[in-house]
């Protein structure tokens, strides 16, 4: 009796408490992203010295700094540096012992910054770009208690050390660095602190010379060079310079990785040993790992790395001597390995993530103090992609001889950020995503199957048909245990309206599309667009060397198929559902004549012009005049319906709607009078519709240009002059055939005509500008699937690291200027014009959220027409879906089909109650009458 | 003021006089069919930034094959620049008009090419054998509307407001013509 009760008061629990959430953290996503992290700059560090909770702080490749709370992987802060230009790509993060800040080196800015929350504690410009950037432990010989100092080494043409005071910025003394040679890297003992500067000798050897300066004064107190022969062809072959140690070392091997030399900084001594060799391959990475602080053990440890498996030595410092001797090895492993150093007081331990295993050993000896068994890191990859670790921080707590725990944060070979606490995955950030540059969305293949058997059964003669779609039945009858199954919940969800887009399998609204990324390190990451958290596959596309480069470009011609191209030019095609490559002899080369395209006219960017060709011969060009650049070239998007040729006015009458498919928005820019221009050309002819020229424009700032339907727009940074105001703009123009509403000008009711032949005037352009409050960064538009929604117009606000969405509505350029709108245009949704924009609050589609360094936004449509799905990308991932006309075709998520059927079920009992009386009423009534 | 008057005059015909010998340009609009391996000159013409005439015209030999002809120019620096066209629109029954597009310093910076064929209504002042020549001008770009500035006194107030009529002072022919009324009435009854 009881339980009946009770399960009915669960079942009004549940939508009661989802009252009062709105739609706006469930259909969108984002991903507060940094980049892959780099070795040398990700650490465990305690941002609050009193308190043992620490935080993951680190310094990406995409120059992004911030802390990662371990326990979830959510980002407590993060700060966006800029570097000084890409040919430096060199980035240092240190954070000292025991310190509040932690103290970033990039370009050649050195910053502190506060560890808790990220904010600016000081910064200092050095002259030139920094070679290295490290933090007194001591000063003056003895521990400080209050912020440390740091040291720089800048290069440039005046290289220095400078020594900047930790909690103020100052610097308090610097040596100029005499001679030619390169500055390369900074080290600093309990006494003293050594600049490392590159000697080339006139053999094109590089030689390593030592300057040693007194952390004090800031005196040069020692200088030499350390006799490393001819072996050091190149910089590369210096494998570590240990920083803040007991005994800084510095190691270098020759090209061929046979012998490493190690040599304690302070000393002349080189020790030298020879390099075993385990397997058949060469040696291609040697790596030394050391401890950071200054009251640790001076051991370290060699980690070499063959193709296909990897090894390690550890050596130990004799203090009194300076010898340095091997103590132990760790066993070769194949595949890639990644060892972190991690300290506990003064004693050292050492990591070992493989494949397969997460082990920790101390340094002192070879015993294995934990050892856990990896099953999988629990990523998606490629089919038959071995996950392999790329480097890893750890942070060990140790009671007597056993780990008792054990957290390390692991960068796969996939780009995944993972931690692994005592061997288990806790969380994944996919960090790959934050390097993405081209994206592309395709239908899974299972929509597309149904479609195509569809399709063989309607052209087959009807008896295969029949016998075809029989076999169809009996194929989809295996499922129906696992519907049965599901179906009770399926219910339950249905009536409390919680169902809406978590039903997994179907996706009848094509909300659940793969978003495919192609990442800068050559790989493809497919993301499921209902379920982004989730990353479907992960592999590797493009074979790049590092510090190579590509730029692909992805396209989904077919359903199910996502299409890479890249410079080379051919299209490799993968599965969209599982990632696996299609049959590759589908390439397509675009310069191969076919036959249905080959008469088209194709246009490309070559040079400073636009050169359009048409039938193998070129056609028309366009060249911009003697110092004018083209910025950009928005041509109308291929998949672009538009449900209605014209506008429809309150009196019924029509306004033709200039619709071409060939027209492209070009911008270009003349620096040397800071104009810009815009040209809408016709891409088949070349023939300009229109054009225009704004002068006095801020040339170094974005302009972003959109055109879709019969309508463009672009944004730009205007400076101040007499006829406009210094501010940000945003012109919309639209092309119309006619302005007489139910004319169509020159073309009239001809129903062909080629854009070659006839002579038609141009189109007629409305354009309006508004004063937008901050500079857009890139433009946007909504599409649905037959363009019978209205659009909206995205634009990424890179100033408040936001997105919205401005109704086109809004910015109509048929809004009355200087009158109110009459009573027609009110009703057509026209308001009066207003020349300030101010971006609505509503229309931010990022909500609260910070969605920093978006470079591009994509579009697709739903399989539904009211709704668009949005997809941003740059630094950060983003992704929702709008509907920009609201979702008029589909019922929204507090729609309560159990409160429907309850109002249907009461009425159908009310009439069963009620109809005899109502009988019995007229009965009596008729018999009063009568 | 007299003076001013014809200073004014003086300085607008001196204005009109410098506009009408403003250097004139030349340019040679060059046709090419699209299997020609050179263009040939279409047209000769001059322009400044308010008006072009057309000092030659040739009607381009098109080979039977072809069906398209570039139309275009070269610039200073040796580039090309042009549109492409449908070679029936060089039928000598069409009237065809070449648009010169010129940027806001008056340079030449892309050509188009219309023909149609009825008569057209161009002038025929600037028309040679069937080939007239329009300028097209760079429009400059929209700026915001911007609302009327408020317009503060030299000592930087903001104009008062006219004070308001008061009731007597906007009624008062209501409330005489209502006395009138009363008096004329009550006059009218004493008789």
């Amino acid at each position: 009796m009881l339980l009946p009760l009770l399960t009915a008061v669960t079942l009004f629990l549940a939508p009661a408490c989802a009252v009062f959430s709105d739609e706006a953290w469930n259909i969108d996503y984002h991903f507060a992203l940094l980049g892959a992290p780099k070795e040398e700059t990700s650490f465990f560090h305690r941002p609050n010295p009193s308190s043992k909770a620490s935080l993951i702080y680190t310094l990406s490749e995409e120059h992004a700094l911030g802390a990662v709370n371990p326990r979830d992987g959510s980002l407590v802060w993060r700060q966006i540096l800029a570097s000084g230009g890409d040919s430096h790509n060199t980035s240092f993060l240190r954070a000292g012992e025991g310190q509040d800040v932690v103290i970033s080196g990039i370009g050649s800015e050195v910053a502190a910054w506060s560890a808790a929350d990220g904010r600016l504690v000081w910064n200092v410009n050095a002259d030139g770009p920094l070679e290295d950037v490290e933090i007194l432990e001591l000063s003056d010989g003895k521990e400080t208690v209050g912020a440390k100092d740091a040291v720089a080494l800048s290069g440039g043409e005046h290289p220095m050390v400078q020594r900047i005071d930790g909690a103020s910025g100052a610097v308090k003394w610097q040596y100029s660095i005499d001679g030619s040679d390169a500055p390369y890297q900074l080290s600093a003992s309990s006494t003293e602190v050594y600049a490392i500067l590159l000697h080339k000798t006139i053999l094109d050897y590089v030689k390593l010379r030592v300057v040693a300066l007194d952390p004090v004064t800031g005196q040069k107190t020692d200088e030499y060079m350390l006799s490393s022969e001819n072996e050091l062809a190149t910089a590369d072959n210096v494998i570590s310079v240990g920083a803040n140690s007991a005994s800084p070392i510095i190691a270098w091997t020759d090209a061929a990785h046979t012998t490493l030399k190690v040599n304690v900084v302070g000393t002349k001594s080189i020790s030298s040993f020879s390099i075993e060799r385990h397997d058949g391959n060469a040696i291609e990475r040697v790596k030394l790992h050391a401890p950071y602080h200054i009251n640790s053990l001076s051991h370290f440890l060699v980690h070499y790395e063959t193709a296909t498996s990897h090894w390690a030595e550890v050596y130990h410092i004799d203090l009194k001597n300076s010898k340095v001797e091997k103590a132990y090895s760790l066993p070769r492993v194949a595949g890639r390995g990644a060892f972190s150093t991690s300290t506990a007081d003064a004693n050292v331990y050492f990591t070992r993530v493989t494949r397969d295993e997460l082990s920790t050993v101390s340094s002192a000896s070879h015993g294995i103090l934990g050892r856990w068994s990896l099953s999988s890191f629990g990523v998606a990859s490629g089919v038959g992609e071995q996950v392999e670790p790329v480097h890893a921080v750890s942070e060990v707590s140790v009671k007597g001889d056993t780990v008792s725990a054990i957290r390390t944060t692991v960068l796969l070979s996939t780009g995944d950020w993972v931690l692994l606490r005592d061997g288990k995955g806790i969380w994944n950030r996919p960090e790959m995503l934050a390097s993405t540059v081209a994206v592309t969305f395709a239908m899974p293949a299972d929509v597309v199957a149904l479609a195509q058997q569809l399709e063989v059964e309607a052209h087959g003669n009807p008896v295969a048909a029949y016998i075809h779609r029989v076999q169809r039945h009996v194929v989809d009858l295996q499922k129906l245990p696992s519907f049965l199954v599901s179906m009770p919940k399926k219910i339950v969800q249905g009536f409390l309206g919680t169902s809406a887009d978590h039903a997994a399998g179907s996706d009848i609204f094509g909300f659940r599309q793969i978003i495919a990324c192609a990442t800068r390190s050559g790989r493809l990451v497919a993301l499921d667009a209902g379920h982004p958290d989730r990353t479907l596959w992960n592999r590797d596309v493009a074979d790049l060397k590092p510090g190579q480069s590509w730029r692909p470009s992805l396209s989904s011609t077919k359903d199910g198929v996502i299409q890479v191209s890249s410079a080379a030019g051919t299209g490799i095609n993968y599965n969209a559902t599982d990632g696996q490559q299609l049959a590759g002899d589908l390439p397509i080369i675009p310069d191969e004549p076919d036959l249905s395209t080959s008469r088209a006219v194709r246009y490309t960017m070559r040079g400073n012009s636009l050169e359009a060709t048409y039938d193998w011969s070129p056609s028309w060009t366009f060249t911009p005049i003697h110092g004018e650049r083209i910025l950009n070239l928005v041509p109308r998007p291929v998949n672009d319906p538009v449900a209605s040729i014209g506008k429809v006015l309150r009196d019924r009458r029509v306004l033709y709607k200039y619709l071409d498919s060939n027209i492209a928005l070009l911008a270009t820019a003349h620096d040397a009078s800071s104009k810009a221009n815009f040209y809408v050309l016709n891409t088949i002819s070349g023939a300009i519709i229109y054009s225009n020229a704004h002068p006095n424009i801020d040339l170094t700032a974005p302009v972003p240009t959109i055109m879709s339907e019969n309508w463009f727009a672009y944004s730009f940074t205007s400076e101040a002059s007499d006829a406009t105001t210094k501010g940000h703009q945003l012109v919309i123009g639209e092309v119309f055939e006619s302005l007489i509403p139910d004319n169509r000008g020159a073309m009239g009711a001809s129903s062909n005509y080629s854009t070659l032949q006839t002579a038609t005037d141009p189109p007629f352009t409305l354009t309006q500008t508004y004063q937008i409050p901050e500079p857009i960064s890139q433009l946007a538009v909504t599409r649905t699937r037959q363009g019978i929604t209205s659009r909206q117009l995205l634009a990424v606000l890179p100033a408040s690291n936001a997105i919205v969405g401005i109704p086109y509505g809004i910015v109509d350029p048929r809004r009355p200027v200087n009158r109110d709108p009459t009573k027609d245009e009110q009703a057509e949704g026209l308001m009066r014009y207003a020349p300030v924009l101010d971006f609505d609050p509503k229309w931010y589609l990022n909500h609260q959220r910070e969605v920093v360094g978006i470079k591009n936004v994509v579009t697709a449509p739903a399989l539904i027409e009211s709704t668009s799905l949005v997809f941003a990308y740059g630094l950060d991932v983003f992704g929702t879906r709008l509907s920009p006309s609201f979702s008029f075709d589909i019922l929204g998520r507090d729609f309560n089909k159990f409160q429907m059927l309850a109002t249907v079920a009461a009425l159908a009992v009310a009439t069963f109650v009620v109809a005899p009386l109502v009988m019995r009423k007229q009965v009596d009534q008729r018999w009063r009458f009568l | 003021m007299r003076v001013n008057t014809v200073i004014s005059i003086l300085l607008t015909f001196l204005c009109s006089l410098s506009a009408a010998f403003e250097t004139e340009h030349t340019v040679d609009v060059l046709a090419w069919p699209l299997s020609a391996p050179k263009g040939a000159t279409l047209a000769k013409i001059t322009y400044n930034s308010t008006a072009a005439t057309v000092k030659s015209y040739t009607q381009p030999t098109i080979p039977s094959s072809d069906d398209t002809v570039r139309i275009g120019y070269y610039h200073p620096s040796g580039s090309w620049s042009g549109i492409a066209t449908a070679a029936s629109n060089f039928a000598p029954e069409k009237s065809k008009k070449l648009l010169l597009h010129l940027n806001s310093d008056g340079e030449l910076y892309h050509v188009g090419f219309r023909a149609s064929d009825y008569g057209s209504s161009i002038a025929t002042s600037n028309k040679m054998d069937g080939m007239s020549v329009e300028l097209v001008k760079v429009r400059p770009g929209p700026t915001p509307h911007l609302n009327k500035p408020v317009v503060v006194n030299a000592d930087g107030t903001v104009p008062s407001k006219e004070p308001e009529k008061s009731f007597l002072q906007k009624y008062w022919y209501f409330i005489a013509g209502f006395l009138i009324l009363q008096v004329v009435m009550s006059s009218g009854k004493g008789e």
